[in-house]
């Protein structure tokens, strides 16, 4: 299981099923949801694991173009398919999240790279955090203590084999901007 | 939401020596992000939470996704790190990678055994859950993995009571011919901390007499080390340079504030760290350090005290002061796994030279330990053959008596050694980084603070009476180089060589017409003054019981400290 928690905000974590069809947000200012994207492009290919042409070329070709709707609507298309999970921040800045139309793979001792579309409709501009029970800590360091209690047993130590960073350094931003998707 | 995880590759690893045989060596593998494998995050011994690298033996395997890797390969200090690019092919169902490893130096070919006396297997940087530490297989891989012949692994204050059922009083069965283990302990975590961690090697009993728990040993250090010393144990103190720190030198000469506890800067008169040796100005003796060593050394009991894990200067001067009031406890190398240093085991480290007739054998070793018959340094300078004139560091010299020559007169001794040393031919960024620190910054012992500036060269030292009597300077290419002094001795005096801060040997002591070495009044008052220092600090933490024969114990050192001051000929310096 996967939490989103939003650092600042009361957290209400729920993966409850699949989102059946990410629609596009239509009211979005184009120049800092493009600014975002770049960075993303950015970001992807510093972690090894960028964009494919085919949509490396889609968004340079929206670049060009001239219809801004169109092309915040079409920027997330291009992404929305590469999405694990969908982040929906109502006005009250409640948080809920469904699963993203992506396969959700793994390769074992290995990294993967996901997206995660935020839907934010209240503007929150808090660090969005994701955990999970298995990506806590296998192990407890030491305490000096003589004698130290067993909190993380072997067989608990195994279940969290899972490891997840949120990659906030630059080009990325450590906090969510605040525009209504990213 | 439920994930499928690909599987990765097992990549089947040779590891082979620099004779071809099989070995263990450690492993730094890194994506071309600088993300290391095994994700340090998601391991368990053998693997180490703390480490980039791991450890790994011929015919064992990594298991690595499909993508390309940057691997370093090393095995201690005697090696050459090798490094080279290597991929992971999905297409590949069993990928396989050969190292082939290469030294520069093999000390063990020449009779030099290296050891590391203050490994840990629990405490600090190990965890205590999921298990209350490491196992000895995994310390024992570790040991093997960085080329140390001999590892002491202590338990100590954390896990004491589970760690403990690994110490039997005898070599682990896990060792090897060339590589032995063996538990004993710090005692550190124990209420006689606050007068310095001990370390006692060669044990037959582990718990103190009449004692069931930690808290019931004594709360000063003397008894503990006789206690040890009376099973045929050989003890020191651990990480010597804490609490005896020294003020910094300011730009016109005047010394100003002590450094922080740890080393570094202070912020009121800092200037530069303490350089000199020996130095004259008093530490605080506050510190977990060789503190009371200055009571233990007159009394006989202690064998050893430890360096290279702290400030060389902080270490070695009151080592310095003792040697000139003409005591004779050795030094030993140590790197305090993993609290001081958790980089590696074997970072600190001793060499003893044993008879080459003779198998590796832990007993042989511990007792070279004892004798002085070894150096203690970072590894990356080595040394063989120490002399002065027919008399051998470690060996019986006159009458039989250790490390001892005898002159019926003063007059001029030859001093011989074969130094060789390893630098980069040039000096890279990180190198230079650890030059400019001051030293007491870590790393506290490393050859490239010896470097000359701009060039492959390192001086070595030929001290006397804790004075530079001689220098020369060597290339750090890795080759021998036969040295020789001829000096003066106008008086009785110990004779060491030194790198300084990567290697300094254990003394070789002349005797000058049966005088024993009384250096100079300057080193005998810093001892009786010390004394009474560590008095001050150390007295309200003994335990009221037993504070009266705590203080009998330094009313003998300052005794034995007032005696030298007696017999010092007012003429000296």
């Amino acid at each position: 299981m996967i939490h989103f928690v939003l650092a600042s905000c009361l957290p209400l974590v729920v993966f409850g099923g699949v989102a059946p069809g990410i629609d596009p947000v239509r009211d979005v200012p184009r120049q800092p949801l493009e600014a975002s994207v770049q960075r993303l492009v950015e970001a992807m290919k510093f972690l090894g694991e960028p964009l494919p042409d085919s949509v490396i070329s889609e968004l340079q070709f929206l670049r060009n173009e001239t219809d801004d709707a169109r092309v915040v609507a079409s920027i997330q298309t291009a992404l929305d398919t590469r999405c694990l999970a969908v982040v929906s921040i109502n006005p009250e800045s409640r948080v809920k999240v469904a699963a993203g139309p992506l396969t959700p793979q793994l390769i074992e001792k290995g990294w993967r790279n996901f997206l995660v579309k935020v839907v934010n409709e209240a503007g929150v501009t808090a660090p969005l955090r994701c955990n999970s029970p298995q990506a806590n800590k296998m192990v407890r360091g030491s305490s000096s203590a003589a004698e130290p209690k067993m909190e993380i047993s072997p067989a608990e130590s195994n279940r969290r084999w899972l490891d997840i960073e949120m990659p906030v350094q630059e080009p990325m931003l450590p906090n969510l901007s605040g525009i209504e998707v990213e | 939401m439920l994930f499928r995880a690909l599987p990765s590759q097992s990549v089947a690893l040779s590891i082979r020596d620099h004779d071809g045989k099989p070995t263990t060596c450690a492993l730094l593998i890194q994506d071309p992000q600088g993300r290391v494998y095994p994700n340090p995050a998601r391991r368990l011994a053998p693997d180490f939470f703390f480490h980039p690298q791991i450890y790994r033996a011929d015919g064992e395997t990594v298991t690595l996704p499909a993508g390309t890797y940057r691997i370093t390969a090393t095995r201690g200090p005697e090696y050459l790190p090798v490094s080279f690019e290597y991929a992971v092919s999905e297409q590949d169902d069993a990928p396989k990678l050969q190292i082939q490893l290469q030294r520069w130096v093999h000390m063990a070919n020449l009779g030099w055994f290296s050891g590391d006396h203050h490994v840990h297997a629990a405490g600090c940087a190990h965890y205590e859950n999921p298990t209350q530490g490491v196992t000895p297989e995994d310390m024992m891989r570790h040991i093997i993995g960085e080329d140390l012949n001999i590892g002491c692994v202590l338990s100590w204050g954390p896990c004491w009571y589970h760690q403990k059922q690994f110490f039997d009083g005898k070599v682990s069965k896990l060792s090897r011919s060339d590589y032995l283990m063996r538990y004993d302990v710090e005692v550190s975590g124990f209420p006689s901390s606050h007068a310095g961690h001990l370390c006692l090697l060669n044990l037959v009993e582990d718990d103190y007499p009449n004692t069931q728990r930690i808290e019931d040993w004594p709360s000063w250090t003397v008894p503990i080390l006789k206690w040890g010393q009376s099973q045929g144990g050989i003890v020191g103190y651990s990480h010597s340079g804490w609490g005896l720190a020294l003020p910094d030198y300011l730009p016109d000469g005047s010394r100003g504030a002590l450094p922080g506890t740890w080393g570094g800067a202070n912020n009121k008169q800092s200037g530069r760290a303490a350089d000199r040796l020996p130095d004259y100005a008093m530490p605080p003796f506050d510190g977990i350090g060789a503190n009371e060593y200055i009571v233990a050394s007159p009394l006989g009991a202690c064998d050893f005290i430890s360096t290279v894990d702290t400030p060389a200067v902080w270490e070695l001067n009151i080592w310095y002061h003792t040697l000139n009031c003409g005591l004779r406890s050795r030094i030993s190398g140590e790197t305090d796994f993993p609290c001081i240093y958790g980089e590696r085991v074997g970072l600190g480290r001793i060499y003893v030279e044993l008879d080459p007739k003779l198998s590796l054998s832990y007993n042989h070793w511990v007792q070279g330990l004892l004798d002085g018959r070894s150096f203690v340094g970072d590894g990356l300078s080595q040394l063989t053959h120490f002399r002065v004139n027919d008399v051998a560091m470690g060996h019986p010299g006159s009458g039989e008596e250790i490390s001892q020559l005898d002159l019926a007169k003063p007059g001029k001794v030859t001093v011989t050694t074969r130094v060789a040393a390893m630098l980069p031919e040039k000096q890279s960024d990180a190198g230079a980084a650890i030059q400019a620190r001051r030293l007491d910054e870590k790393p506290y012992w490393h050859l490239e603070r010896s470097r000359i500036q701009g060039t492959r060269d390192v001086p070595v030292e030929l001290i006397v009476n804790g004075e530079v009597a001689a220098k020369q300077t060597i290339a750090a290419d890795g080759n021998w180089k036969d040295l020789q002094w001829e000096i003066d001795l106008d008086r009785s005096s110990w004779i060491a060589i030194r790198i300084f801060p990567s290697l300094h040997t254990n003394p070789i002591f002349v005797e000058v017409a049966d005088r024993p070495i009384r250096v100079n009044r300057r080193s005998a008052e810093w001892c009786r003054r010390a004394v009474d220092v560590c008095w001050e600090k150390k007295r309200p933490q003994i335990r009221e019981a037993e504070r009266d024969e705590a203080e009998q114990a330094y009313d003998q050192a300052r005794g034995y400290y007032d005696r030298i001051l007696a017999e010092i000929d007012s003429d000296t310096p």
